[in-house]
């Protein structure tokens, strides 16, 4: 991921109503994002803001704030705010309560203090820069689908599109199974090894860094009885061949990271390649399909 | 009952390429927005289009913490520049000589592909809009 070495701020002012338009289309001359929020709801003030490069384009700013102020007629003080360009991300994950998802687990920060609901296997994340939650609805749809797949006691176990490793720690604690996690990103293969140590279960998650089924380690494991995929549709939909080629005889894949919208496309691509839908998971705007390959009983 | 909103966010973010590093980090992260839930989305919904096409987003954002957001078509000096051929616009508009041209059937196509976001009545006037644009970027506009 790239690093932001120059440092950010906010610049904000604070206007009616009328004049909102007006200021925002002058922070939007030199600012990246902007954004309006009510300041006093009651006196319909409104806080315009917008985060830059600190001390960027300053002279085109004021020129733009000096034509605001003569076509709305109001005359705003600007404000500054430093403000941090990384770790968002793990900011607002503090913010999050703990997660309870289906009837076994329960995803937690590592920040989150307290006893733990009983009986619920628990993932403690620290979210990083690596996507992967809890609280997003593909991911709560893989772990719903995970509890069910795990009755069939699958042994060879793979997780592509790791992210935060969350669905890999998932399937080690629940099946006590080594579990081989891949990724694209080399962010979120550290940080998924980091998680699985935090979880005790280093020992079964193997982050290694591969694009799809195009790695060593991960032709080298196959044919897998089941699949974790929470990736996107469109690469999913690339790879339905190998991953029906990557599947044992009965072996299960879970698919998730696509919208319901994207869910018709999918199951096409994959039945394509002999698999058969077993179950559909919906979970807020997001589905997660789980697909069998034929050829074993269960 | 309807959630209560709180604000807007408006920003541009490369077609399925959202992460939590700026732009998006500290707009949403500021606001206490699931930033994970944006990216991801953002990037599913995305992702059949054109690899890093600035697509712009508004975001709302509720009181509860929640948002939604809506995605634009790509901003006209995209597709002008994308038609000329050109990857920057003049610096001096209205002054020197012009970087490059524009037919008025690449404007139509584009009008027709913007229509939805353009305060045009219909495509003739979305059409001199954006020939307005393009001699404001320093590019001619040619029949053809």
């Amino acid at each position: 991921m790239r690093r932001h070495a120059v440092p950010l701020e906010t610049v904000f002012v604070e206007v009616p109503d009328a004049a909102v338009e007006v200021y925002e289309a002058a922070l939007g001359t030199v600012c990246t994002t902007v954004g309006f929020f009510f300041a006093d709801e009651a006196r319909g003030i409104w806080r315009v803001e917008g985060v830059r490069d600190a001390g960027a384009d300053e002279a085109r700013l004021q020129d733009a704030l000096s034509l605001a102020a003569l076509v709305s007629g109001v005359s705003a003080i600007l404000g500054r705010e430093a403000t941090e360009a990384e770790g968002w991300l793990a900011r607002t994950w503090e913010a999050f309560p703990e997660q309870l998802v289906g009837r076994r687990f329960a995803v937690r920060g590592t920040h989150q203090v307290g006893s733990v609901a009983p009986g619920r296997l628990v993932l403690m994340l620290d979210a990083g820069l690596a996507f992967g939650s809890g609280e997003h609805g593909s991911t709560r749809g893989c772990l719903r689908a995970l509890e069910v797949v795990a009755r069939r006691r699958p042994q060879r176990i793979l997780d592509l599109g790791t992210g935060s490793g969350i669905l890999a720690m998932a399937a080690a604690v629940l099946l006590r199974r080594p579990v081989l996690a891949t990724d694209i990103e080399p962010w979120s293969v550290r940080v998924a090894g980091q998680n699985a140590a935090a979880n005790g279960v280093g020992r079964l998650v193997r982050p290694v860094l591969a694009n799809g089924w195009h790695g060593r380690a991960v032709r080298a494991g196959a044919p897998y009885d089941l699949v974790l995929a929470n990736i996107l549709a469109r690469p999913l939909c690339r790879m339905a061949r190998e991953l029906s080629l990557g599947l044992a005889p009965g072996g299960t894949a879970i698919l998730a990271g696509l919208l319901k919208s994207q869910a018709r496309m999918v199951l096409a691509a994959h039945r394509r390649q002999g698999l058969r839908l077993e179950a559909i998971w919906r979970e807020r705007n997001w589905t997660t399909l789980v697909l069998r390959r034929a050829g074993r009983a269960d | 009952m309807a959630k209560k909103i709180v604000g807007y966010i408006k920003l541009q973010i490369p077609a399925g390429k959202a992460n939590p590093s700026p732009p998006v980090g500290p707009a949403l992260g500021q606001r206490g927005l699931n930033i994970m839930a944006f990216c991801k989305e953002f990037n599913a919904l995305t992702q059949s289009m054109e690899p890093g096409m600035p697509i712009p987003v508004v975001i709302t954002a509720f009181g509860d913490r929640t948002f939604t957001f809506v995605t634009k078509t790509p901003p006209n000096t995209y597709f002008l520049k994308k038609a000329a051929g050109i990857t920057k616009g003049t610096t001096t508009p209205g002054k020197g000589a012009m970087v490059g041209r524009v037919t008025t059937t690449q404007l139509r196509e584009i009008a027709e592909t913007k229509m939805k976001d353009m305060n045009a009545n219909d495509i003739d006037g979305a059409v001199r809009m954006l020939a307005g644009s393009a001699r404001s970027m320093g590019l001619s506009v040619v029949e053809g």
